[in-house]
Parts: C-alpha cells; structure tokens; sequence
C-alpha cells in the first residue's frame, strides 16, 4: 500500500502505467502461448484480501499485462473499446455476500485514451478509490470484487476480442475496534498516511504514521513511511537517518537472516542520491542579491563554484548557512551572466564529486 | 363336498404332480420364445379313408384314398406393436407367395352310382405331378399361449373321368375341416409345433372341395358317407441369432466431468443406446427385447469432483456415476427409464424393443466404472457389447478407456500418453534438476483441478505449479508472470483459497496449500503442495519463502510442501529507477522480482552464493574513511573518488557489500541475484571499494558463469564473478515436486 499511493503520485493518478522493462537483458526462452487473452487482476488497498475500516481510504485497482509480458517477443496486444476510451472495457463487479451488486461512488482521475497497447514494456492500470469519507457511508460486510475485460464487441484494427475475468479480491469493511493490534494498526495509519501522500500532504501523512509510531516505534511499515513524508517534506537527511536506524534495527532483530531488508536499503539508496545529488536552487530578490539552497547534510561537504562563460569555473564559497535540512548562501549582485554549480564531497579534503 | 366343483381326474393330477415335485411349480418355457422365429419349415400330411356300400335312393359304392405332404417354408410377417395410431398386428408366418411348396401326393378315389339300370363310374387319380396352390398361415398369441394355423392350400389338378370320361381339371381342397382353421396351444417347451387332427368325413360337403369328382357317386346318399380326413402338421422352427451392441455418438470422445460450484450436481451425461441386432449386423427381423437393462459397474468413489473441489469436508465418496430420472425421460430417452438401486441401474418397462437408450451422468472430472446393458430376448438374457469393440468386451468400460486404466483413451491419445502408466509421473519439462514430475500422478493430471471455480485438466508432459496470489497487485501479476517465464513451468495462479486443502486466515496464520487432497482409489504419487504469495499482515523489512513467523528460516532448497507461502514484504512493491549510464532511466519491477525470486525458492533454487555477510561499518575520522580501522577509498567505478552520506550525528554508515561468489554473484540477469549490494572490494588495491548500485534481474538463469557486471574481464572488474560451486544455474536446480524434499542440499 505504501508504494501503491506512490505510484499514484509519480505517475500522474491512476493512469495507464508504461513501465519500461530492460528488454535488451531479458534473455528469455520465449513461452509457448495458448492465447494472447490478458492477465488480469483486481486488489483492494494493495491486497487480495483486504480488511479497511471505515473512515479508511479505499482504492481499487485493476492491472493488466500481457500474458507473455517477461518475453522480448510477446506478440503485443492492443486493448481497445466499442465506444471511447479503452476503461470502457473493463468492469468492475462488485458483490455483497449476498450476491448483491454494489455502486459506489469511485473518484477517478484519469483521462484514458482510446487503446493501449500491452506487450513487454507495457502494462495497464487502473486505480479508481474513495475517500476516507466516502467509505464511512459503506456498509459493513463481506465484498468480492472482480473485474472483467470485455472486448468482444471491439471493433478496432488489431484491437484483442475477447472476455477475461479475473479471480475475485475479497474485501471486508468494518468499524473500527477499540485497540488495535499492531497489524491492525499499521494497515489503518499506513492508509491513511499514503492517501495523504497521494493528495500531495506530507505533514499530515507524517502526523497519521506518527500515529502508529507512537504505538509501535519499531514498526517497519511505520519508519519506511515516514521516511518517505519527511523525504518529501525536504527533511532528506533525517529521513535518511530514520532508514538507516531502521536498517540497524532490522539486522539486531533478526540475526539469521534469509533475506535482507531489500526496501530499507532501496529507499536508504533513493535517500542516499537525493543527498549527493542535490538541485541547486536560486532566488532572485528585487535588488539582484541572488540566494542559493538545496538539501544538505552534515556529513558532506559542499563546494559552489561560479563562471560566466560555463566554461571556466572558479570557487565561489564553501562556507554556507544552516537552516534545518538545507544549506544557504547568499550573495550579491555579480554581473549580467553568472552560473553556479555546486559539487558534494564528504566532509573530507579528498575531494570527491 | 370341498372339491365337488372340481372332475375328480384333476384332481388327481393335481396331487400327483406335487407330490413328484414338492412345493415347486415347473417353470413353463416363456411363450415369447417363438417370437424369435423367422421361418417355420413346415411339413403338412393329409390324408383322407372312406370306402362303402350302400343303398339308398340308389346304390352305391366308393372308395377314396388320398395320402399327401407339402413340405414348405413360412417366413415371418413382422407385426405391428406399440405404434401409435395403428392397431397391434401379432407377426405372422406365412408362405403365401412361395412357389417353392413341395407336394407328394397319392389319390385313388372311385366312386358307383347305380340307379336302376344306369350306372355313372367316377374316378379320380393323381397324376405323374401335382402342384400346390395357395398358402398356410400361422399366427401365435403369446397371451393366450395358442396358436392358429390357417391351412388353405389346393392341390391338384388331378385326374378325373365320368364313365371314362375325362372330367375338366379340378383342384382339391387341403384344409383343416371344413373351418380350414387349427387353434393349438403352444408347447410348454421346445419349439416344434407338432400335431394332427381328425375331421369326421361325413361333416364334409361336396362344396368344400375336400372330395374329389369320385364323391359325385354319393350325391344321392350322402348320409352313406363315412370315415375320416386327418390333418397332420409339423413345424420346426428357425431361431434369429441375435445379440445386443451399445453406441453413443460421444462415447469415444467423452470424458467424465463434474461440477466444481455444485458438486451435487452432475456434470455432464453420456448417452448411450443399446440395440438389438443379428449376428450379422442386421435388424432382427423376429427377435425383440423384452426390456433393456443398463447397470452400472465398479463405479468409482473418488473423493469430490476433482483434486481440489470441493473442500476435504464436504467432498463425499459417492459413486461418480449414476442413472439420474429427468436424464432418463422422454424426450431425452425414447424410452423412459426406471431408476432404481441408488442410480446403479436404469431398466425400461416391459414391452418389445429394438433400442433402448440411457444418460449415465458423471460427479467427477476422474469418474470410471463399467456398464453392463442387458437385453432380455425371448427369455434369454443378452449382454451388450461396445459396437466398435472387436473384443466385444463386456461389460463396457466408461469412459472408453483401456481395462489397465482409469484414464480416457481420448484425453491420453489428446496428450500423446498413450503409453503411460495412471500412475506415471515422469514429465521432464523443463528439465530442472535430475528429479523428473511435479508430484501428480497422470490420474491426477488427467482428473483435474478447479482454479477459480473453473475446471482445469493438466498438461502431462509438463510440470505443473499452483499459485494462491493473495496478493493480486500488479506486482504479484507481473512477478508470477516472471516466475512463469523464468521456470517454464505450467503456472496455475489464478486459485483461490478454498481451493487448497486448508482455508486461509486473515492474517497468516498456518495453513496448509496441500492441492490434490481429495484423492482415494486413483494413483497419487505424493501430497503434493502449492503456494500461495501472501502480503506480510506486518512489515518485516523482507520477504521470504515460508509461512509461519517463527519459523521463517526454513532455509533453501525445499520444495513446495516445505515452504507453502510466500511472504512478501507490504513495501516490496513499486519500481525502482535505474540509471543505465547512457543517458537512459529503466524503470525495472523491483517488487515482482523479489516475488519471482521468492517463488523459485519454493522449487529448491538456492541463491547464487552463500553469504555476503553482514553490513560492514565504515567510520569517517578526521575526514577519511576507515573500515574497521583500515583507511578505505570509497570510488566509482571510474575510479573517480565517491562521497559517502553517513548516518546524520553519526560518523558511521553501515553498508552491505558484496562478496566475490557470493549472492550478488553470477548472470546478473537472474531475479535469484541479490542486488543490495552498495559496494564491493577491489581486486587490487585493498583500500580501494567501489561503491555501485545494482539492480534485479528479470530472468531466471542457465549459467553459473558471472555476466554483465559480473563477467569476466569487465573494467574495472567483474563485480562479483561467477556464482558460487554449486550455484547459479538456477534453471538447472529447479524441482517443484513434494517426492524430492528434502534432497536438495547443494
């Protein structure tokens, strides 16, 4: 779920996800193929079986892939629609454990297009959710949700003809109890804490996984989360801190490891060239005084060197202003062209860029 | 005065004949019998004695001596029976028609009639060759058990003069009295209608054609006339050899089914007809069945309808073939059917049938058994064989299958398994490591599973492998899809839960992905297991093959039932960006290939290498790196030197760096790689670390030799190298059957 609101934000929320696959290394045996139907699949907050209370956020979605998607020569497949885009294709059923159909009322922001295409660099998606709101309105039950392609009236060249359901997600809305177990815990704030990275409000994703860390302070889901609100906050060094402590926690616990913390040490990676590739940023005040920050971190040096031609370049200051989480300098008007760049190095003389 | 209304001589018959036979009754044979008759060789005799001297009006004197057989052949004239709108005609035999009647007959009739002076002499003789006219019937009621044999021949001309005179040619009559009618019981045994009988000439008329020209000497004293025309008659039969075969236009193509949603009801019926036939192939032209009797025979029991469907608990062992009454009814059947004996049997009322035909619907997708079809004809009990069957086996087996096997032939031959054992498991694709088969014997491929409520038949020459993805992301699609790919195997990934033998908690509890539960007679090879992709209820900072928390170390090299889960990290999903140093991004599934790598744990592929060890501690001092006291040059790979960010307030900074044969070793291609490594150690300069970013592989390996950032002779070095002895070449480890756990320690 954590990286599912993620990938809603990078990619422009809920739009068909073009995921390039290294082609040029799969050196793969391709797989005879029955059929060129797609795989579809349908999960709920991330999951195939998903519990969420109400006054959770909720979101649906619907991935599709072609059936040969890890081979060089899958032959492509072309989804299309008998009218507008191709979303009109797929349906989502949703049950009651009566049988009964459920129309909820899904935001989504997408503006598909008519066809795509599903081959080996390719994938469909389609996220559709409800607010924290909106679900406090559903009942409590027991759903199944499964999704259907359905594109036997598609008329468009190429386009695939057929029908293909998916294996049903199941879903169970509650109330909420009065204690949460910690895995209870963590799928409510977790949620609530990602929604609120996908509405582009990282202060109050933080204020929801503090929530849980409060509770539960060695919590995984709780560290990696809040690391990323804080990342996103401009507060890199610290989030790269709480990754690397977790990481620390992480080998302690378990001491005979099968496997290493492989998204710890990814996001303290994706933390770590944050840090040593810093954007330089510049403000221009009325008077020409031009001021220069960027996410710093006191275990690196920094260097900002000046040219007018981009050419030749000459040291322009080492010594900086503090404020939390970024590096100031300000300096006075210099001249009509001026550049500035700045290079990272460890807080050492060895000079590393 | 208790037996007063009974002849005395019945009496005693009565008693004589309990007497000699206890309490019993003798069985009469039934009278249905003759119908089976197609051509009576018949044998009639005639004769006829009277001779005399009489006066009366005038006087007279005779004497008539006929003696005759026809030797000739009634065939049959099939009868109308049970056809609506027309009356029921009883079969007849009869030679009207025939031309092929043989006659021998003696006739030497004299005849005197002396009126004063005048005297007319009649004669009539038999000459050289007589012919015979006409034809016999005979007609047999089975109820009433008699039969009528119309005899209504002429034979003749003879010879014949008055007063020497020639007479115009004359035919005689040859019937039986003058009613020309014979009504006889039919013999309580054996098949020979045999008889005579007596008519009193004098009960004879000149009209009936009986007397010849000589009973003209007569005319005037009839009541002269006395002795006796005798019929005789022998009938000996020819039986129809007949025999029953049994057809359905899908019998050879038919294979069993159930229904995986409801197990109660039947999933498809097989309809087969038995008919009455001769010996050569023909429509018995006499013989009829009393009824047709279908059984069914050493039905199998096997648990539910399929491997899996429904869950252990409610699958039954119930015959998985039976008679169901509204598959047995008009129109569906010509004839309805009485069900009885749970279903084991189906039989047709009484009547006369040619055909019958019956549903026999199947409760599983593995059902066999055998069918025994009975057809009663003219008391004799015919078993059915299969029409195309030149072994004429009986009874038939079901489905069409061969006697050493519960398998359809069709499905076998589909498959090109011709040969193969029920209890084979020797499919060899892919390859893997040297143990062949996926732990389900051919029966069980052949029987099926359900995945998703649909109905799946295995491939049997390839391995199979089951998937629970309670996942359902698109990570867990495309990482089944890689896993797919990578094996080769036979992925069914689309199950749900209650298609395992255990039903699945919420929250990871234990539970079992055992798939070919529900098995009884048929061959099983092992409690073969699958896997389901479970999404850790709690972030542990990894995934990992195994299910139960405490003991999720179960190491590597297992096999499925080792393992039954993988557990996937909540965060290992997402794409990670990797820069290719051309001036492209690649965005490569960081969390499907953490699920594929999980995946081929679970079928005994180990990692590349051992050990990378734990994170090393770098410290800065005095602004240089030390590792473990030793000033360390952490560069890129193009030897330009490298910041490091250490932990904020901190001056150290643990990272994992890789080990030569260790687990980021190998194809770094292969998902079974690790790629956390952050650095690795230079092969020439111990100070020197490179510090790097790797990235997942996307395939699954055939070489243990170190490609792309592990190949040999790379610049400044292959990373890594080859995989560890015994490792890498993961396609070549690969075993996903439950028989081998355990064998796997490489």
């Amino acid at each position: 779920m954590i990286s599912l609101f993620h990938k809603l934000m990078s990619h422009g929320r809920c739009r068909f996800v073009a995921a390039a696959l290294l082609i040029s290394c799969l050196r793969l045996l391709s797989q005879a193929a029955d059929t060129n139907a797609p795989l579809v699949s349908i999960s709920v907050n991330d999951s195939g079986e998903a519990q969420v209370f109400r006054g959770m956020p909720l979101l649906v979605s619907v991935s599709l892939i072609n059936p040969h998607a890890l081979s060089a020569e899958a032959v492509p497949v072309v989804i299309g629609s008998s009218q507008g885009a191709w979303t009109n294709s797929v349906r989502v059923d949703i049950l009651d454990s009566a049988g009964n159909s459920q129309s909820w009322p899904f935001n989504s922001g997408i503006l598909p297009s008519a066809t795509i295409i599903l081959d080996s660099a390719n994938f469909g998606r389609l996220d559709r959710w409800l607010n924290p709101d909106q679900t406090l309105n559903l009942s409590t039950g027991a759903y199944s949700l499964r999704v259907v392609l359905d594109t036997t009236s598609v008329t468009t060249d190429g386009a695939w003809q057929g029908i293909v359901e998916s294996a049903p997600a199941t879903l169970e809305i509650v109330d909420e109890p009065a204690t949460l177990s910690e895995a209870r815990a963590e799928n409510k704030y977790s949620q609530l804490a990602n929604y609120e990275m996908f509405l582009n409000n990282p202060t109050n994703a933080l204020n929801r996984i503090n929530q849980l860390l409060a509770d539960y302070p060695t919590n995984f889901a709780g560290l990696r989360i809040k690391a990323r609100a804080l990342d996103a906050l401009g507060r890199t060094a610290e989030a790269h801190t709480l990754t690397a402590q977790a990481i620390e926690s992480f080998y302690a616990i378990n001491t005979v490891i099968q496997e290493p913390p492989i998204n710890l040490l990814l996001l303290q990676r994706e933390l770590e060239q944050t840090l040593l590739n810093p954007t330089l940023r510049l403000t221009v005040a009325q008077n020409q005084e031009v001021t220069m920050d960027w996410i710093g971190h006191p275990s690196l040096s920094y260097t900002v060197e000046n040219s007018t031609n981009l050419l030749a370049w000459s040291l322009f200051s080492t010594n900086f202003n503090l404020a939390p989480d970024r590096y100031f300098l300000t300096a006075p008007k210099i001249g009509e062209n001026a550049f500035f760049r700045l290079s990272v190095g460890n807080a050492s003389s060895s000079g590393a860029r | 005065m208790l037996f007063s209304g009974f002849p005395k001589v019945a009496l005693l018959s009565a008693f004589a004949f309990f007497s000699n036979h206890g309490l019993s009754l003798a069985a009469s044979e039934d009278p249905t019998r003759f119908l089976a008759v197609t051509n009576w060789y018949a044998t009639f005799t005639r004769t006829l004695r009277s001779a005399g001297v009489g006066d009366g009006v005038c006087h007279t004197e005779w004497s008539f001596s006929h003696s005759g057989e026809i030797k000739t052949e009634l065939p049959l004239l099939p009868g109308i029976h049970g056809i609506p709108g027309l009356p029921d005609i009883p079969p007849r035999w009869t030679d009207i028609g025939k031309t092929n009647q043989s006659l021998v007959f003696q006739l030497h009739d004299t005849g005197t009639e002396t009126c004063g002076d005048e005297s007319d002499v009649y004669r009539a003789d038999a000459p050289g060759k007589m012919q015979v006219y006409q034809s016999a019937v005979l007609q047999l009621d089975t109820t009433a058990t008699n039969y009528t044999l119309g005899l209504g021949y002429f034979v003749g001309p003879y010879d014949a003069t008055v007063n020497g005179d020639p007479f115009p040619p004359t035919t005689l009559a040859w019937t039986a009295g003058s009613q020309g009618i014979i009504t006889e019981p039919l013999p309580a045994s054996g098949m020979i209608l045999q008889g005579q009988r007596s008519y009193p000439v004098d009960q004879i008329t000149v009209y009936d054609g009986i007397l010849t020209i000589a009973s003209s000497a007569l005319g005037n004293e009839l009541e002269l006339l006395h002795g006796e025309l005798v019929i005789g008659w022998t009938l000996t039969p020819v039986l129809e050899e007949v025999e029953v075969v049994v057809d359905g236009p899908d019998y050879e193509d038919w294979l069993p089914k159930g229904d995986v949603k409801d197990w109660t009801k039947g999933g498809d019926t097989l309809y087969l007809t038995a008919s009455l036939q001769t010996k050569d192939g023909n429509i018995p032209l006499a013989a009829r069945a009393k009824n047709f009797k279908f059984e069914l025979l050493n039905v199998s029991t096997e648990k539910g309808v399929c491997l899996n469907r429904p869950h252990e608990e409610f699958a039954d062992t119930k015959a998985d073939l039976k008679f169901v009454a509204q598959s047995n009814q008009p129109p569906l059947v010509a004839f309805p059917l009485q069900i009885d004996n749970g279903g084991m049997t189906a039989t047709t009322a009484d009547g006369q049938y040619l055909i019958a035909t019956a549903g026999v619907s199947s409760f599983d997708f593995g059902a066999y058994g055998e069918i025994k079809v009975t057809a009663t004809v003219n008391g004799t009990n015919i078993v059915g064989y299969y029409k195309k069957d030149s072994t004429k086996t009986k009874p038939i087996l079901l489905p069409k299958r061969q006697p050493n096997s519960f398998i359809a032939d069709k499905w076998k031959k589909d498959h090109g398994v011709t040969g193969l054992a029920d209890d084979d498991d020797a499919e060899n694709e892919p390859v893997g490591d040297s143990h062949t088969g996926d732990g389900f014997s051919l029966y069980e491929e052949y029987r099926g599973f359900s995945q998703n409520l649909t109905h799946i038949r295995l491939d049997p020459k390839k391995k199979d492998f089951f998937i629970l993805d309670r996942m359902k992301t698109s990570d867990s699609l495309l990482g089944i899809a890689m896993f797919t790919d990578g094996t080769g195997l036979n992925v069914h990934s689309r199950m749900l839960a209650e298609e395992f033998h255990a039903a699945l908690g919420a929250n990871g509890e234990l539970f079992d992905t055992l798939v070919n539960f529900n098995h009884s007679n048929g061959p099983h090879t092992i409690d073969q297991h699958g896997i389901a992709i479970i999404r850790s209820p709690t972030a542990k900072g990894r995934s990992y093959a195994g299910t139960d928390p405490k003991i999720e170390n179960r190491g590597q090299g297992g096999t499925p039932g080792h393992y039954l889960t993988v557990t996937i990290d909540p965060a290992s999903s997402g794409w990670k960006r990797v820069d290719t140093g051309n001036g492209h991004s690649q965005i490569r599934p960081v969390g499907a290939a953490d699920i594929a790598h999980e995946l081929s744990h679970t079928c005994a592929v180990w990692h590349h290498g051992d050990s990378d060890g734990d994170p090393v501690l770098w410290q800065i001092i005095n602004s240089e790196v030390f590792e473990y006291g030793l000033q360390i040059e952490p560069r890129r790979e193009n030897n330009t030197l490298m910041a490091i960010v250490f932990q904020e307030g901190s001056s150290s900074a643990a990272l994992v760096i890789g080990a030569p044969q260790g687990q980021h070793s190998g194809d770094d291609n292969c998902y079974m790689r690790y790629y956390t490594s952050e650095a690795y150690r230079s092969a020439v300069n111990n100070k020197v670390r490179y510090l790097v970013d790797e990235a997942p592989g996307l395939a699954l390996c055939n070489s243990s030799k170190g490609s792309g950032v592990n190949a040999a002779g790379r610049s400044p070095q292959s990373r890594y190298g080859d995989a560890a002895a015994n490792r890498g070449n993961c396609k070549a480890q690969l075993c996903v059957s439950d028989v081998y756990d355990g064998k796997h320690q490489r």
